[in-house]
């Protein structure tokens, strides 16, 4: 299911870089689903990613004033900088190598595996690198197009389409290998 | 061919999100169609996977913090726009160093000013006499011309007398050494007329008589205080200074040519 894509008005982002608490208000009410979605699908435990969206909208607070440009790119901007802060802290979690997939034992939940849950994309998310998560975060699951993803990563459209690709070659090795 | 295959796989993407068929999708591409399924699909599928709940409690905590920022960065703001206390920068100099070296310049030149005149009022004994005399030695030797030192050897000289009169005033005795200095003062300042026009020396020697009367008068109203036993001192610079201004008498009367100093040059002591 896509999600609602995160559109913030010109008007209610002027009055939230003037510190009206109504527009912060909304402002945060429209944008914590896209970024507590950003840590969840990043291997952080739903309360941590609670507790760091929280912190990117405490942030957002302190530095709206001076804020410019395309604004998704900016909170995504914030929430990576906290997620590397949160990796640091906490010793960075693996990434796996295709190559170490187990080969299923039985077919047993192999119905089960037929449609997708939030914690199976979270774990195979863990085979990709970093880029090639937040491609697959913010193109599929937020439901941009590949030049709102070109915009919010700050790269080309052709890196942003050359990246999906390379990231959903590999799911499909994941899926295939874990049957 | 891996090039060629994500190009197609783009293509195939852009249809799939526009609404047409995978199966149509797919038959454009009759050798691709095996990987471009499977890719296709795990796209769709990622698309079409339940999100995770937002949970009410944790927006509500979150815009708790958001408003408790918030207040902070007002506060913040608030302050920024009082006026900061701070001391007048001197547009004169550049550097901060240069505004201390000139308050340290200044410091001294106000604590030795202080010291300076603080010390004209000491007697002989006292932790800042040295002080007075080593100012004015300075102030002699920074005068060149001689009518200003003759000048000067008056002024020192009377300074000795009016020393001399605070110590017994304090101590109750005659200070033999001050009486001398002041007496050789005097005596000095001879020297400095001989150097002079005739017209500015007589000038010098009036004033140089005045001093010796006046000098002769105020130690004999100190007689009656001195001890006995240093009285005879006394009774020598009386006579001295008397001498001294009759001998200036006959100078000014030009009974006597200048550079004959008489009694000047002789110690009477």
């Amino acid at each position: 299911m896509k999600s609602e894509k995160l559109i913030i008005e010109e008007e209610v982002l002027e009055n939230a870089r003037r510190l009206e608490e109504s527009a912060l208000s909304i402002l945060v009410k429209k944008s914590y689903p896209f970024v507590f979605r950003y840590f969840y699908y990043r291997s952080v435990t739903r309360e941590d990613a609670e507790d760091l969206t929280s912190e990117v909208f405490v942030r957002v607070v302190s530095s709206i004033k001076g804020q410019k440009g395309y604004f998704p790119a900016w909170l995504i901007s914030i929430a990576r900088n906290l997620l590397t802060d949160y990796y640091r802290k906490r010793g960075r979690s693996r990434e796996i190598s295709l190559e170490e997939i187990e080969e299923p034992s039985s077919d047993s939940d192999k119905n089960e595996k037929d449609t997708l849950h939030p914690d199976d994309i979270r774990k195979m998310l863990d085979y990709l690198t970093d880029e090639q998560k937040e491609v697959i975060i913010l193109r599929f699951i937020e439901g941009n197009t590949n030049e709102e993803v070109a915009k919010i990563m700050n790269k080309s459209v052709g890196a942003i389409k050359a990246l999906q690709f390379r990231a959903l070659s590999a799911l499909r090795v994941v899926l295939k290998k874990e049957g | 061919m891996s090039s060629r295959m994500e190009k197609i796989f783009n293509i195939c993407l852009e249809k799939m999100e526009e609404g047409i068929p995978l199966d149509k999708i797919l038959m454009e591409y009759p050798d691709q169609r095996g990987e471009l399924k499977e890719l296709l699909t795990v796209a769709r599928d990622i698309e079409n996977i339940p999100l995770p709940q937002v949970r009410e409690e944790a927006v509500a905590s979150c815009l708790t913090k958001a408003n408790m920022a918030l207040e902070s960065q007002r506060k913040l703001a608030w302050r920024a726009k009082l006026p900061k206390l701070q001391w007048p920068r001197l547009s004169y100099f550049q550097s901060p160093a240069w505004a201390k070296a000139l308050a340290f310049v200044f410091i001294v030149i106000l604590i030795s000013w202080s010291t300076v005149s603080l010390s004209g009022d000491s007697i002989p004994g006292n932790l800042l006499y040295p002080v007075k005399l080593t100012t004015e030695r300075v102030r002699f030797y920074l005068t060149t011309d001689p009518e200003g030192k003759a000048e000067l050897r008056l002024t020192y000289s009377e300074e000795r007398m009016q020393e001399l009169v605070r110590y017994l005033d304090e101590k109750g005795e005659l200070n033999t050494k001050v009486l001398k200095a002041m007496l050789d003062e005097a005596a000095l300042t001879v020297d400095h007329i001989s150097r002079l026009p005739k017209d500015k020396a007589m000038v010098c020697c009036l004033k140089l008589e005045h001093l010796c009367a006046y000098h002769k008068d105020v130690l004999a109203s100190l007689k009656s205080r001195v001890p006995s036993s240093q009285r005879q001192e006394l009774d020598n610079a009386i006579q001295a200074c008397h001498h001294r201004m009759d001998w200036m008498g006959k100078v000014i009367r030009n009974e006597v040519p200048i550079g004959e100093w008489g009694p000047f040059v002789q110690n009477e002591i």
